[in-house]
């Protein structure tokens, strides 16, 4: 996709995309009287990076919650490359193509950087019990895993700390393995909440390239952020909730020139700054 | 938390606390001797526990936990009732005429099919809901077989377990938690009623023997196979009939005793064989699962269980993979438990032997391959060492009988031993073989 397409999208909330690769389409999850999200329709174009933003308590995390499965929906429908989510298991997610990260971040702190990058990889032989028990049927694959994990580790800087356990890593570079992680699955869209939070300045330029990388690889990203210059920085569209709506969708520059944004969330100083 | 961790000056050489361990028990052990005290037989008392059947069954139910918590991380607080399950089993087969090997067979299943029972409807809960149904679980089913109606009981609970379990695994959301609830409540009536007409109380006694355990008077020998492939001709066999060993350090003054009296009965000597063996190959079978990607697997759901599901794993299919495996070998234990002792009742079943399996892995060092087998030993030596050492003070006046009678010793030694261990894992939270590093981070 060139990179000025999404300037021809119409830049109003639920606006259809040319080719969206996550469809979603009335879902709705209320925490006792809070209707915490009501999505009427959001539709995620392939390729881009999607800023998901909005003031505290929007929605946004508990939105990933509901399209990754680790929490259900009271109602609506959500499809990948046309395929409908609803009903499947968090493991049927990633599977399918869709991978989250996690805002707490979740390294597994007991094991090695090299075996939480290693667990990520998808179809290993070895997984399966009785195949587990005869190592000729997995030796291969896991050598080419181990490649794969060690290509990724260098990309996000992490190489030097392949045998050290997860737990001793800083909160920024635990972002990074979680990141990294994530990727060995090859998704085709990746899911990052708050990919920046807690990550000193320097590290989040370079997540910053790897996170445009990704794009630039073909993959689609949908992140939540709340540092105003990463998301004008890297979004090619911003998608904003409020209070469990899209209140606005466009690129970075319509959206912080729309009145109910700024109303909403940015605030009346933000035009002055940016 | 720094890199450093590894290199953590307080974590010293492996073997410094062991060194202080058998110093300490060399110092009792001379002042014992010096009071004319038979120091020989307290510790082959002692070592003959350890090393012997005592030791081997416990290393073998422990590597059974070890999988579940030390792997997987699931809070398996119930191994005893796996051993129940594999006993019965297989006691039952055997009494109803059944070969050998099909009751053993019949235990196996029976363990795997427990686990599946307390696994399918717990496993997809937090993990402290699986610590109570397991340790309730070996209660119920040690109430049960003591029970002349299991069917008022135990079935009917299992049924429950199993139908919630299968409810909430086949149909999940389907209708809303208040019809699948009621739907629950159903089966269970229905099962309930169904199971009171068609068993009688008298056949579910007959079978389990009640509180007199398999088998009861008169029954056939459960054992009577297992003890004809015995090789060993009739006689006693000491630790120095051990070629070479035997030779050297059964001449040497005061080992000489130890060893010439640490010694088993030709029957003793076959369960000992098979149930060390059975531990050799269950470690090396744990090993080749834990250090395959299929461990790596189990490792990240210890860890953390979301993360493992966020990229693609099915955390559920492999907890209950663990729980089944686990319960098999904790089963094993249970059946060679039973050939030793040719008999088992309710009472064999009691908590007290989860607590004890749970001591041995924690001892030992969970998630190692070698801490089950090491905690068993360690636990079990101390255990009698602890007991031998008291009763001999008891019989020597060395202790009032005001203060504590020779009647009384067994129950005092587990107040001495729990002092014993206390000490010890504030020195070695990780157990002996564990990674301090990774109790460390535990910690943090």
């Amino acid at each position: 996709m060139p990179p000025d397409a999404v300037t021809e999208f119409d830049p109003v909330p639920g606006s259809a995309k040319p080719d969206p690769i996550l469809v979603i389409d009335g879902v709705q999850r209320s925490f006792g009287g809070l209707m915490a999200v009501n999505v009427e329709h959001l539709e995620i174009q392939r390729g881009t990076i999607t800023a998901l933003i909005g003031p505290n308590g929007a929605g946004k995390t508990t939105l990933f919650n509901l399209v990754s499965a680790f929490d259900q929906p009271d109602a609506g429908q959500w499809s990948l490359n046309g395929q409908s989510l609803r009903g499947r298991q968090p493991y049927q997610i990633a599977r399918a193509g869709m991978v989250r990260t996690f805002q707490l971040t979740k390294s597994l702190a007991k094991m090695t950087c090299l075996d939480n990058m290693m667990l990520g990889a998808p179809n290993q032989a070895g997984e399966s019990f009785f195949k587990a028990l005869v190592p000729s049927t997995w030796r291969q694959q896991e050598a080419e895993v181990q490649e794969r994990a060690l290509e990724l580790l260098e990309r996000f800087n992490l190489a030097h700390m392949r045998d050290e356990y997860a737990a001793t890593l800083s909160g920024g570079q635990r972002k990074l393995l979680e990141m990294a992680r994530s990727l060995m699955t090859s998704p085709e869209v990746i899911l990052l909440d708050e990919p920046m939070a807690g990550v000193n300045p320097a590290l989040v330029q370079s997540l910053l390239g790897h996170i445009e990388a990704l794009r630039d690889d073909g993959m689609t990203v949908v992140f939540i952020e709340h540092d105003m210059d990463v998301i004008m920085g890297i979004s090619d569209w911003i998608a904003v909730l409020a209070e469990g709506q899209v209140i606005a969708e466009g690129t970075p520059d319509q959206v912080s020139r729309n009145p109910l944004v700024i109303d909403a969330y940015l605030g009346t100083d933000f035009g002055e700054e940016g | 938390m720094t890199t450093d961790l590894r290199h953590d000056q307080n974590a010293g050489p492996r073997g410094r606390l062991a060194l202080y361990v058998v110093a300490v028990v060399a110092v009792v052990l001379v002042v014992l001797g010096l009071g004319g005290l038979d120091t020989p037989k307290i510790v082959s008392g002692a070592l003959r526990s350890g090393i012997g059947v005592q030791g081997a069954v416990f290393a073998l139910a422990a590597i059974g936990v070890n999988l579940n918590y030390g792997y997987t991380g699931l809070l398996n607080f119930g191994p005893v009732a796996f051993l129940a399950a594999g006993s019965y089993g297989m006691g039952i087969t055997i009494v109803n005429g059944g070969p050998f090997l099909l009751g053993i067979l019949v235990g196996l299943i029976a363990a795997a099919v427990l686990a599946l029972l307390l696994g399918l409807p717990t496993l997809r809960l937090r993990g402290d809901f699986l610590a109570i149904t397991t340790i309730a679980a070996g209660e119920v089913l040690r109430v049960a077989f003591r029970s002349d109606n299991f069917f008022s009981m135990a079935i009917i609970l299992l049924l429950v377990v199993g139908s919630v379990g299968g409810l909430t695994f086949l149909v999940p959301k389907v209708g809303g938690r208040l019809a699948q609830w009621a739907t629950v409540v159903g089966v269970i009536v229905v099962v309930g009623a169904i199971s009171s007409v068609v068993w009688n109380a008298s056949l579910w006694e007959g079978e389990t023997g009640g509180p007199f355990g398999v088998p009861r008077p008169g029954d056939p020998d459960i054992v009577a196979t297992f003890y004809n492939w015995n090789p060993y001709p009739t006689g006693d066999y000491a630790l120095t009939d051990v070629a070479v060993v035997g030779d050297v350090l059964g001449a040497m003054p005061w080992l000489g005793d130890v060893l010439e009296s640490t010694s088993y009965n030709d029957r003793q000597l076959w369960v000992i064989t098979v149930t060390w063996t059975l531990v050799v190959l269950a470690s090396l079978f744990v090993w080749r699962l834990v250090s395959s990607p299929w461990g790596r697997v189990m490792r990240a759901i210890r860890e953390d269980e979301d993360a493992a599901r966020a990229v693609g794993k099915n955390a559920f299919s492999y907890k209950l993979q663990s729980f089944v495996v686990g319960g098999v070998i904790a089963a094993l234990a249970g059946m060679a438990r039973a050939m030793d002792q040719a008999f088992f009742n309710p009472e064999s079943f009691r908590t007290q032997t989860t607590f004890f399996i749970w001591t041995v892995l924690i001892l030992g060092g969970a998630a190692t391959i070698r801490g089950p087998i090491a905690g068993a030993i360690v636990f079990w030596f101390f255990v009698l060492f602890i007991e031998g050492a008291l009763k001999q003070m008891v019989d020597g006046n060395w202790i009032p009988d005001a203060v504590l009678d020779s009647n009384n010793v067994s129950s005092v030694r587990f107040v001495v031993l729990g002092l014993t261990l206390a000490t010890l894992m504030i020195w070695r939270p990780q157990g002996m073989f564990g990674k301090k590093e990774e109790a460390l981070l535990d910690a943090a």
